[in-house]
């Protein structure tokens, strides 16, 4: 039960992180206008979070929390490594959308790493 | 099972109890390191602003002041162009109590395209420039030749790279340290550079208000003044003595930068020091609560022979991990935060704001831990106190 609950939780708190990134990078963190390459990356792997997320809250699979992690990872890399940004440092991508998809997806790895930890050693107790 | 491991596993039993009181003091953490990289950021731009200018005084076209407020120029790199005769600047060296003086002048390029940004580009005169060249002297030993430029720390350029300025591709042969203020998102020339780029600027149809020849003008005089003579005393002078200008004291830019960094830096140890009082209060509460809901269990413990000290003890030490705990939370939170929107926040402040350095933050997040740790100590010490003090039997007795 407690971990049932434990669950929830770690599911909620993703799941929101992952949806504030999907609609954020189309409103309040939107990079620009001109190119919307950046922009749709970045919505994606909100949303994929967000889907791993609620499949790891209905079925506690191991794989939901490694792929939560791994989108968290990727989403914390895209803006200046895998999709090229603006060169300069006072242009809104590098200013507001970049940091914003480091901090979340820095903050979603984490919590799943954490997430996976933990349903590890509930297993190993259970054994 | 041994006492020493006792506390972790209370924590790790209860995670909920655990979690709560690990927010608080991540919460406690985070506001003190971010508040504190953000103050001392505050104080080493204001410091850099103050080893820039260089100069005591500078003179600009009157007109200058109904297109730029010169504490942007310096702070947030206000793109802009002014001119007057290099006549003026003969007239102003005429007057008494002038040490050194020098001329710049300035040029706003355009935007190229959607992802540029104007930039303001500075050309100054190698024979007599007291202010630019020392700066640039750290990156370059030799002087700028015919075309080169230096670029602040903020221009997306890199030396061995081009930049491109009304269609004349200038080498960028030095990229200056960063200072905090808007002085890193210029590019420096000198004044035989800048008359090609004005000339190329007037080729291309751009209005630059410039009558006669671009390499007889100034926008910006500085000027070092005799120590034997008053600062105020010289600006004054050159107010009343040379028309169509304006000579401002570079003090009083300093104290009026210096006022809005003090205002904001109080109002940040003031909130620093709201969460730190609320969150310790708390977190008091909260030990002490659970001190009060634990009775039995230490009435439990003491049975089984554990001393008073010993059951103080282990209270301490419970509130030591979860403040160790909540204390790396939050310095990690506050690090990612800061790190990730420096740009978002100097630009938000307004203000000359220069990061410090890894070892310095380094040493403000130890110091923060510890002073974090430190404070769950104390906050956990009245209820250990009172846990030294229960009668195990009328807890016991209490069937609670």
């Amino acid at each position: 039960m407690k971990m049932k609950k434990g669950t929830i939780w770690f599911g909620l708190v993703i799941g929101l992180l992952g949806l504030t990134l999907a609609v954020g990078t189309q409103t309040f963190l939107k990079p620009c206008t001109h190119d919307e390459t950046l922009a749709k990356w970045i919505t994606a792997e909100g949303g994929l979070i967000a889907v791993f997320a609620g499949v790891g809250m209905l079925q506690p699979h191991w794989a939901a929390q490694a792929l939560s992690a791994l989108a968290g990872i990727i989403t914390a890399l895209t803006p200046g490594t895998l999709v090229k940004i603006c060169a300069s440092e006072q242009m809104r991508c590098r200013m507001i959308t970049r940091p914003a998809a480091i901090v979340i997806g820095t903050i979603t790895a984490a919590l799943a790493i954490w997430w996976f930890i933990l349903k590890l050693k509930s297993r190993k107790r259970e054994q | 099972m041994t006492i020493v491991k006792l506390p972790l596993r209370n924590l790790v039993r209860h995670p909920g109890r655990t979690a709560a009181l690990t927010v608080l003091v991540a919460l406690l953490s985070m506001s003190l390191l971010g508040g504190s990289i953000i103050v001392l950021s505050l104080n080493s731009g204001l410091s850099s602003l103050e080893n820039r200018l260089g100069a005591d005084i500078i003179v600009l076209p009157a007109s200058a002041k109904s297109k730029i407020n010169l504490d942007n120029l310096y702070l947030q790199g206000t793109t802009g162009y002014y001119y007057m005769s290099a006549e003026k600047q003969a007239q102003i060296a005429a007057r008494d109590g002038i040490a050194e003086i020098s001329g710049q002048v300035f040029l706003a390029t355009l935007r190229a395209d959607c992802c540029s940004l104007p930039i303001q580009v500075i050309g100054f005169d190698p024979e007599t420039d007291f202010t630019v060249q020392p700066w640039i002297a750290e990156r370059l030993k030799q002087g700028l030749g015919p075309g080169e430029v230096v670029v602040g720390s903020k221009v997306a350029a890199g030396v061995g790279e081009s930049v491109r300025i009304y269609l004349v591709s200038c080498p960028v042969v030095a990229r200056l340290g960063a200072t905090g203020t808007g002085l890193d998102t210029a590019v420096y020339c000198t004044t035989d550079t800048m008359a090609t780029l004005l000339d190329a600027a007037r080729a291309m149809n751009h209005e630059l208000k410039i009558s006669g020849d671009p390499a007889s003008v100034v926008s910006a005089v500085y000027i070092r003044v005799d120590p034997s003579y008053s600062v105020e005393q010289v600006a004054n002078d050159i107010n009343v003595h040379v028309r169509k200008v304006e000579a401002v004291r570079t003090r009083s830019v300093i104290s009026d930068v210096s006022s809005s960094l003090n205002g904001v830096a109080s109002t940040v140890k003031a909130l620093i020091l709201a969460v730190w009082t609320l969150s310790f209060i708390l977190l008091a509460s909260a030990f002490l609560l659970l001190g009060g809901e634990r009775k039995r269990e230490y009435a439990v413990l003491r049975v089984l022979g554990m001393s008073r000290p010993r059951l103080s003890a282990l209270a301490l030490r419970e509130a030591l991990l979860v403040s160790a705990f909540g204390g790396v939370i939050g310095i990690a939170l506050a690090l990612l935060l800061v790190l990730s929107f420096h740009s978002l926040i100097e630009k938000a402040l307004a203000l000359p704001f220069l990061m410090p350095t890894g070892t310095a933050i380094a040493l403000l997040a130890a110091g923060t831990l510890l002073c974090v740790c430190v404070s769950g100590s104390l906050a956990a010490a009245f209820s250990a106190h009172r846990l030294s003090r229960t009668d195990t039997g009328i807890i016991l007795r209490e069937g609670a």
